[in-house]
């Protein structure tokens, strides 16, 4: 960029200072040689002169020419073909950018796992011959197989029944039938009404006030408000709630709790709880309790007793219906149930995911497999730091959503097409735009998952597989209800209590305020992530009119499989934790047989116009569930 | 009363009233720089080159990846912020902030917990208008059109940039920013805040 350059290129007319100046700053900004910047000039002599006045070499000029070079690099931004970058946005940005030499040393190391250089090591122990010609995926040799003890049962739930062989995977055997609206998911979230939100919290109280009047015959005189002092003993259903307004922070204890009541019931005031008189409880924030006691002196409610809140009815189903699914499927059907995250924190290599898709196909072979989110986590703390790095540098994805695309789709859709697959997302997952619960299913289009045996559902979910109910919640109850807990319930398992809860208040998370995790640094609160209920749209989480006969909710806690109130209840545990393989489950399930299902009553076939048996299907009796270490 | 009462429309507010209390983009660099960015303006900590952004400290241009990974987590963490739910009350005497909602939504619960007592109202501590100025706010940094016209929200101290590099830049880094507009208009086109509420308004004539 020196004087003489220019001198050079444009002749002695430029030795002059502001000419030199405007020529420099011009140099500058276009990052261009002084040649360069001749070329330009003349290009712009070429397309302005006219035949008999040559243009000038001016500062005057030479703005125009800095409009003509802005106009050019404008042209050729626009016929840059734009919408065919959304497709591929790997190809014109990598031209554009010339990526620096930021350390790659250390990234290249990173790149290489040490699964990877494991991988050819370890002899493989896939049946590669049993079922390769029907799986559409192809065996190749450096298939990872991430662990000694991988595949390896850890526990196992009714060990009797034996583990089912699996599909044929010729013919699809399993039934799918979403049991909600999809519609209703797909509202617009961050646009929370206080007002909406109250209305949900006042009709969980009515609701439930309604229905334990019905089930313990109360006549409507015996409910009044806790809130006023009373000589005889009343009922009154609320909501259990803290007594300061502040409650993050606080650990809750017996002492600590407050009963809030609906608008109708006691103009929605809150009183405080003398719990002294109760032998056995279990209360959390955010729960309907219904009591009987009174409030001698009008500044506490003293509790005489409990009311039980009744359990939803077993699904019940009709002999036609179960005949049907026989008919289907006569050997026991095989579920696998996984949850994300699927990396550790250190890398995005879904090395594990691609080796359990491959298992499911020559191995496994289950009728359904549920994968649930998050599949790229917005809290990975390389998604926080920038330093995400995708193992196949190819790749070059652009965004998340391409990272979603280019990796986790191309495992999913190798899954074999005769396997049926359900995807539910998690509100930290970096592909759903939804990002509140209840959660709008994933875009089947938009993340290349438009085939045949994906199925998209939102979260939470209830469906029927066959015969059977499931429900599957993807927001971790487990770990965010936390309980006070006195008497006989002390000793029972913590799971066994949150579970009981979940299928007591008839929702999938039944805790409010909902959890938050929060992170410290330097002196700041940083929010991270949290349960992100939208309130309005709550009664999408509720259970509507029985309880599902498997109740499938993942937690970061440890692993589990229990039937509590004839309820399978399933937390396959996470697929992989920070740094370490996780779990996931495989669920058996017996073919219904007559007489062992339990007659309930009878229904009017409305076209036959016979009596038809309706039938409990009793699930827990004959399923097995394993929790398998990944 | 008369026209001067109302409240100017959302649309007419100046960009820099609009944004006043959103905050800027912070992004890290590979060499664990910290910036926070705002856009084609002047920084003292980074450059917005020909072939991206330019860390200060390492002069190393932010890879693609890099950029929209942490402006997607940001994005997340504001809406995440915003579920949590904070609510305050706006009696100065009582001012409690809390998670709780009462029955009656707007009714303060009061230090006494009781939910009477305190005449204050509840509010959204994070309201919804100011989550969706924060993502207008994002977008309008990744926004070539509005980075040309001098309309972003700079930073205090440095020079600002001339109008002839700004536009330069701007040309050259359309691709770029185009895909970062991208992330940001996916959270906007869920936005419940951007839509009129068609059933609430004409949900009469359903009668």
């Amino acid at each position: 960029m020196s004087v003489t350059d220019l001198v050079a290129a444009f002749g002695p007319k430029a030795n002059d200072a502001e000419i030199l100046a405007k020529c420099e700053n011009l140099m500058k900004i276009y990052t261009l040689s002084a040649d360069d910047l001749f070329v330009k000039w003349e290009s712009y002599c070429v397309n302005n002169s006219s035949v008999d006045d040559e243009t000038e070499l001016s500062a005057a000029n030479l703005d125009l020419l800095q409009s003509y070079i802005q106009q050019g690099l404008e042209k050729t931004l626009h016929s840059a073909s734009k919408p065919k970058m959304m497709m591929r946005p790997a190809s014109s940005p990598s031209q554009l950018f010339d990526f620096p030499a930021t350390p790659t040393s250390v990234k290249k190391r990173r790149l290489e796992s040490p699964l990877k250089k494991e991988a050819p090591n370890t002899p493989l122990k896939t049946p590669q011959g049993l079922n390769l010609n029907s799986s559409p995926t192809k065996m190749e040799p450096t298939t990872p197989t991430p662990h000694s003890d991988s595949g390896k049962t850890i526990e196992t739930l009714n060990p009797e029944i034996p583990v089912a062989e699996g599909a044929s995977l010729e013919t699809v055997q399993v039934k799918l039938a979403p049991q909600f609206d999809a519609e209703k998911y797909r509202f617009r979230t961050m646009r929370q009404k206080l007002l909406e939100a109250a209305d949900v919290l006042d009709d969980q109280i009515d609701t439930f006030a309604q229905i334990v009047q019905e089930a313990h015959a109360i006549s409507t005189d015996e409910f009044h408000s806790p809130c006023v002092a009373s000589q005889f003993d009343i009922v009154c259903v609320g909501r259990m709630v803290p007594d300061l307004p502040l409650t993050d922070a606080v650990q809750l204890n017996s002492s600590s709790f407050f009963l809030e009541t609906s608008r109708l019931s006691g103009i929605g005031q809150r009183v405080a709880l003398d719990l002294t008189q109760v032998p056995d409880y279990t209360f959390f924030p955010g729960q309907i309790v219904a009591f009987r006691g009174k409030n001698p002196t009008g500044e506490a409610f003293v509790v005489a007793s409990v009311l039980e809140l009744p359990y939803l009815g077993a699904p019940a189903c009709r002999a036609q219906d179960f005949a049907e699914s026989l008919a289907l499927n006569d050997k026991a059907l095989k579920v696998v149930v996984c949850a994300g995250p699927y990396t550790t924190t250190k890398d995005f290599d879904f090395v594990y995911l691609r080796a359990l898709v491959e298992k499911l196909n020559n191995e496994i072979r289950p009728h359904t497999v549920i994968f649930l989110g998050p599949f790229i986590d917005i809290t990975h703390p390389k998604i926080a730091d920038g330093s995400i790095e995708v193992a196949d540098a190819k790749l070059a994805p652009s965004t998340l959503d391409d990272v979603f695309r280019l990796v986790v789709s191309p495992i999913l859709r190798s899954l074999h097409p005769k396997i049926q697959a359900i995807v539910i997302p998690s509100t930290r997952d970096a592909a759903s735009k939804h990002s509140a619960y209840p959660q709008d299913s994933l875009d089947k289009k938009l993340l290349q998952l438009a085939q045949k045996n994906i199925k998209c559902y939102p979260n939470p979910a209830h469906f029927t597989m066959n015969e059977i109910h499931v429900g599957v919640s993807n927001n971790d109850v487990f770990r965010d209800l936390k309980d006070v807990v006195h008497g006989k319930f002390v000793s029972q398992n913590r799971f066994e209590r949150v579970a009981t809860q979940v299928i007591e208040q008839r929702r999938y998370y039944p805790v409010f305020p909902g959890g938050t995790k929060t992170r410290v640094e330097e002196g700041v609160v940083e929010h991270i992530s949290g349960a992100d209920l939208d309130m309005p749209y709550m009664g999408l989480s509720e259970m509507g009119e029985v309880t599902p006969d498997i109740l499938i909710i993942p937690s970061e806690l440890r692993f589990f499989a229990k039937v509590i109130k004839s309820v399978v209840v399933i937390n396959p545990g996470c697929f992989m934790r920070p740094s370490s393989a996780g779990s996931y489950a495989v669920v058996s399930i017996n073919p219904p047989v007559e007489g062992e299902v339990e007659k309930v009553g009878t229904e009017i076939n409305e076209d036959t116009r016979q009596e038809e048996g309706l039938y409990v299907l009793n699930v827990w009796k004959r399923i097995r569930v394993d929790i398998v270490k990944t | 009363a008369g026209v001067d009462a109302l409240a100017p429309l959302e649309s007419t507010v100046s960009d820099a009233e609009r944004f006043r209390d959103a905050a800027f983009l912070p992004l890290r660099c590979a060499c664990g720089a910290r910036f926070a960015f705002g856009g084609i303006v002047a920084s003292r900590d980074y450059v917005v080159s020909f072939h991206g952004i330019k860390c200060a400290a390492c002069a190393a241009v932010l890879p693609t990846l890099r950029v929209t990974a942490q402006l997607e987590r940001i994005i997340r963490a504001h809406i995440s912020r915003y579920y949590a739910g904070w609510l305050v009350c706006d009696d100065s005497a009582c001012g409690i902030a809390t998670r709780q909602i009462s029955v009656y939504g707007k009714r303060c619960i009061g230090l006494s917990g009781t939910a009477h007592g305190c005449k204050g109202i509840m509010r959204y501590r994070y309201s919804d208008k100011a989550l969706y100025n924060q993502l207008l706010y994002l977008d309008s940094i990744f926004d070539i059109e509005k980075a040309k016209k001098g309309l972003l929200k700079p930073f205090e101290g440095p020079e600002a940039l001339s109008h002839a590099l700004v536009e330069a830049l701007a040309v050259h880094n359309a691709v770029f920013f185009g895909v970062c507009r991208g992330v940001v208009q996916k959270y906007l086109s869920d936005c419940g805040r951007r839509y009129v509420d068609m059933g609430g308004l004409f949900n009469f004539m359903e009668k």
